[in-house]
């Protein structure tokens, strides 16, 4: 038996391997440039853990988020010039790092996303009270590790990059959740948060390796071809429900929604706006490049000559109604503004799933996958605005419930007039960018035939406006027990006119945004 | 004499992945769910390693199981901190007193 082994090693030839191992060296090293973003990404989260043991703890929130804010931006720009522009010498790959990750334009549209709403973020941690006198360099150093994790699951083409990188994704959450650790709430939120996260990775990563015997290889194209000799379609259904957990849990689909509303009550609001996009539109990206390799219902083959297909687009489309009608009527009841908008994250997640649904749209439209990249633009700016508003309110004022937000409106009347803004957004009335994408989505269920869906959306769309409208009414029409007017900052407000503003123009001056959208694709 | 074969090691990953879940699900002791939890990904890393030697026949299921291991190690380190917070805050472990955000 041993022998065996050591005949093997006569076979070793110094030489070709050399060779072999010196080609694999120099293609990893052509790759270098096309991951400048995620470089610079991994050289300012060094800085910052260093930073964070220099900078004195007053200054850090300050000095620590503006370097953050360069670092965010500056690797957003290099991610849309990296995109866009052709090195000298250098062809440009579809795959980086021997097929582990894709470089092509779905990519880059969800890198320069993330970067965007990261950096969002960071001015929201700028603005919340809530951080003072915390060391923030491990703070802002987790919040990159998490945003690199987005970038990297946004291009992974591999079984394997897909599940570290959505665990690079998810650990460093979950620290942020916990970061204010004397608060109650936000312990038990982790608690709840690192559990389901890290059982659904485990869920996920049984099903993977699944896959990974039925196919032979870890890359997501061979997904559609079975090697294994006598698999059968049971083993298929398994394997992919149990990949869709994973996916569930970042997207916030039912049936993996339930830490979603606790988690988004307990954390810090900038944690969980963060939560409520980036990490979100991360999911999102995986799952359309996840799905389009596997199928949504095209014959699978298996190795002997026998095909099956199985319906996937059923199944998203059911989980799409259910997620969507579930987060709505649940959030009908809450008082808790954080919690409410925890429930409208899950109601988003069933309408953008309806952009998996109609994921192969008719050629030379709008695809599903193209609609889900519009709705995440305006979600960005719609979301995280709306919970910028809902920092400066709980900072200045201490108040998270929809009764105290009465009589606010006369008080901070252009902030007030914004969430207003961001919230009829959230609905999905023009002139708004909400409006625009959720008609994306609707057209591309229409354009697959699945009219329920789209009547239970817009159904869905109708039940929200009672409990997005319920905020803009105690804003403006109730009477407070206060009249005082609330300060404003310069930096919060041009952050919230801004993103208002860009609500406004994907809702009106679409056609640019839409055309970007277009040229959208991805390797399949 | 019976081999062990592909079949043998899948059973007994199939049977890990359901005590770890049964455990989840189960157990209120907040530590004893995490072990649950490292089952479960212990049967992934087997079936790997499995499918790796007797049917793919190349060495990336293993380096996967590695990449396992690792992972399983990242997210004990932060979920047990996070049990002795909770520890801190709630004087027990017990995951279902750890309840007071609800509708």
């Amino acid at each position: 038996m041993f022998q065996s082994v050591f005949a093997k090693k006569i076979d070793f030839e110094p030489k070709a391997f050399q060779e072999e191992f010196g080609s694999v060296i120099n293609s990893l090293k052509d790759n270098l440039p096309f991951i400048a973003p995620e470089l610079v990404l991994v050289g300012a989260i060094c800085v910052l853990i260093l930073a964070g043991l220099f900078v004195p703890r007053r200054d850090q929130k300050g000095s620590l988020g503006l370097f953050s804010l360069v670092a965010l931006l500056g690797a957003g720009w290099l991610a849309c010039s990296v995109g866009t522009s052709h090195f000298p010498g250098l062809e440009k790959p579809d795959t980086l790092f021997q097929g582990m990750i894709a470089f092509d334009s779905f990519a880059v549209f969800f890198k320069a996303l993330f970067l965007l709403a990261g950096a969002v973020v960071v001015i929201q941690t700028y603005l919340s009270h809530e951080f003072e006198g915390f060391a923030m360099g491990e703070y802002y150093s987790l919040m990159l590790a998490s945003l690199l994790g987005c970038c990297l699951l946004a291009a992974a083409t591999d079984m394997v990059m897909i599940y570290l990188a959505l665990e690079l994704v998810s650990i460093p959450t979950y620290i942020l959740v916990i970061y204010r650790k004397a608060d109650k709430r936000a312990t038990e939120s982790a608690l709840k948060y690192a559990i389901y996260g890290s059982v659904a990775g485990g869920v996920m990563i049984y099903g993977l390796s699944l896959f990974y015997g039925l196919t032979g290889s870890t890359a997501l194209t061979s997904l559609s071809t079975i090697s294994m000799e006598g698999a059968n379609a049971a083993v298929v259904v398994i394997a992919g429900f149990l990949v869709f957990a994973g996916f569930a849990y970042k997207m916030a689909a039912v049936p993996m929604h339930f830490w979603c509303p606790d988690v988004y009550e307990g954390a810090p609001i900038p944690v969980t706006s963060y939560l409520s996009v980036a990490s979100k539109a991360a999911g999102f990206a995986a799952f359309v490049r996840f799905m389009d390799a596997f199928g949504l219902g095209e014959q699978i083959r298996i190795a002997g000559g026998e095909s099956i297909s199985i319906q996937w687009v059923e199944v998203v489309a059911i989980i799409a109604a259910v997620t969507m009608t579930f987060g709505n009527l649940s959030a009908l009841f809450q008082d808790n503004v954080k919690r409410m908008l925890g429930y409208s994250s899950i109601a988003h997640a069933g309408y953008l799933l309806m952009g998996v649904v109609g994921m192969k749209g008719i050629a030379g439209d709008v695809e599903g996958f193209q609609a889900i990249s519009f709705y995440f633009l305006s979600y960005l700016f719609m979301n995280l605005g709306a919970f910028t508003v809902v920092i400066v309110i709980a900072s200045r004022t201490g108040a998270e419930n929809i009764e105290s937000y009465k009589g606010l409106g006369p008080r901070m009347p252009f902030r007030a007039a914004c969430l207003a803004i961001f919230l009829v957004g959230l609905i999905g009335l023009p002139p708004t960018g909400g409006f625009t994408g959720k008609f994306m989505l609707l057209k591309v269920v229409i354009l697959q035939k699945y009219y329920w869906l789209a009547i239970v959306a817009g159904i869905n769309t109708a039940i929200s406006v009672y409990y997005y409208a319920r905020i803009i009414k105690n804003m403006w029409l109730e009477k407070g027990s206060s009249t005082e007017q609330i300060l404003a900052s310069p930096l919060g407000v041009s952050v919230i006119g801004l993103q208002a503003a860009m609500v406004l123009v994907l809702g009106v001056f679409f056609s640019p945004f839409v055309d970007i959208i277009q040229r959208i694709s991805f390797l399949s | 004499m019976m081999t062990i074969g592909l079949t043998h090691y899948l059973l007994l990953g199939g049977l890990l992945f359901s005590i770890g879940m049964a455990i989840i699900i189960i157990k209120r002791n907040g530590v004893a769910v995490l072990m649950g939890l490292e089952l479960l990904l212990n049967a992934a890393a087997l079936n790997f390693i499995a499918f790796s030697h007797y049917t793919v026949g190349d060495v990336r299921g293993q380096v996967v199981a590695i990449f396992i291991i690792m992972l399983a190690a990242a997210e004990a380190a932060v979920a047990l901190a996070i049990v002795l917070n909770i520890f801190q805050h709630f004087k027990g472990i017990e995951v279902d007193e750890v309840s007071t955000l609800r509708d």
